[in-house]
């Protein structure tokens, strides 16, 4: 089984098993805070897939690093790390946060420039977005010099590219054939 | 007592004597019949067989003649036929002497076309690869001599007009 299909039954099950106690809120916003932690710090993972360190050694950790559990929140990090499927513990919290957005109709996008947009920018931009696809936006902005100006939206699997480096790309390879 | 004297004294030799004549007589019919009998027919019969061989010999001669004169044609038939055998090798072998000079000049000239269309191939394949490289090279340059001159010139103004307008357009992709 794939690392995503062993994700997919694992969030799915917290998913449905939060709404039924009507934490779902909770439990969202614990793993919205955690999530970034599993991007940022390799070590964790490395940790938690680590196969020298005892299941309550691991557990005591992650309590250590998130002190805000929930109850169901803590006794789902112990299923996952009896079922020792902590290697799979970032997917799984990605898919959990994917189908919560999912049912409170949010669609997240990036907006990539090389200048911080304006409040005004942002706010036309959200503006856009939910005109187009009918859904709550939530904007997340990135810099990145090397598009050279210009902007990058990315929402769902579509790329909105109008970057000053695309349109140099596509001139480049309209004159390259 | 030498013989005129005896012809003389006797009367002579000459002389006809009616008894020697008669005993000449006698004794040569006695020869006759003695011959006859015993010479004659053996030396006729030699004499026949001796015609009858030399007749055979003659007819041999003539047969050996004729024979040879057969083996002769013979033998020129012969030759004639080895002499036209040997011409339709010959003309053959010439034949087949200038098929092969004719086929291998074509097989060779068919080669050195390949030959020559292979390498103009290659050759424009090359000088089209050439192309191909020296203009994206070119292009390469120019795209990023374009891109210093814009990341030059784009200031923070021109960055956020291109961004509205980037958000603008978004509704129309």
């Amino acid at each position: 089984m794939s690392n995503y299909t062993i994700a997919r039954r694992y969030s799915s099950a917290l998913f449905k098993a939060a709404e039924e106690k009507g934490i779902l809120a909770a439990v969202e916003s614990n793993f919205t805070q955690i999530a970034p932690y599993f991007k940022s710090h390799q070590d964790l993972v490395s940790i938690l897939s680590n196969p020298v360190l005892t299941g309550e050694e691991k557990f005591v950790i992650l309590k250590k690093v998130f002190p805000f559990f929930d109850t169901l929140t803590s006794d789902f990090f112990k299923l996952i790390i009896e079922k020792k499927r902590e290697p799979q513990l970032a997917e799984i919290v990605a898919q959990f946060l994917e189908l919560a957005d999912k049912k409170n109709g949010i669609l997240r996008a990036t907006a990539v420039t090389t200048n911080p947009l304006t409040n005004d920018q942002k706010s036309e931009l959200i503006k856009k977005l939910t005109d187009m696809t009918g859904k709550k936006i939530v904007l997340t902005t990135q810099l990145d010099s090397e598009i050279k100006g210009g902007l990058i939206v990315k929402i769902g699997d579509t790329v909105y590219n109008s970057s000053v480096s695309h349109r140099l790309e596509i001139i480049k390879k309209r004159l390259m054939n | 007592m030498n013989i005129p004297a005896l012809i003389l004294l006797e009367g002579g030799l000459l002389d006809p004597h009616v008894g020697t004549i008669f005993w000449v007589f006698v004794t040569f019919l006695l020869l006759v019949f003695i011959l006859q009998k015993f010479a004659w027919k053996p030396i006729i019969h030699a004499l026949e067989e001796r015609q009858a061989r030399i007749e055979e010999s003659f007819k041999k001669a003539e047969e050996s003649n004729k024979e040879a004169a057969r083996i002769m044609a013979q033998f020129d038939q012969i030759v004639a036929e080895a002499s036209e055998k040997a011409d339709v090798i010959v003309r053959s072998a010439r034949d087949s002497a200038e098929k092969i000079k004719a086929e291998t000049l074509h097989k060779t000239k068919e080669e050195a076309d390949k030959l020559i269309a292979t390498a103009k191939a290659e050759i424009d394949q090359q000088r089209n690869s050439m192309v191909l490289e020296l203009r994206q090279e070119m292009v390469g340059i120019i795209i990023s001599v374009a891109g210093k001159v814009i990341e030059t010139n784009l200031n923070d103004e021109k960055n956020r007009t291109l961004v509205n307008n980037a958000i603008q357009n978004l509704s129309g992709k």
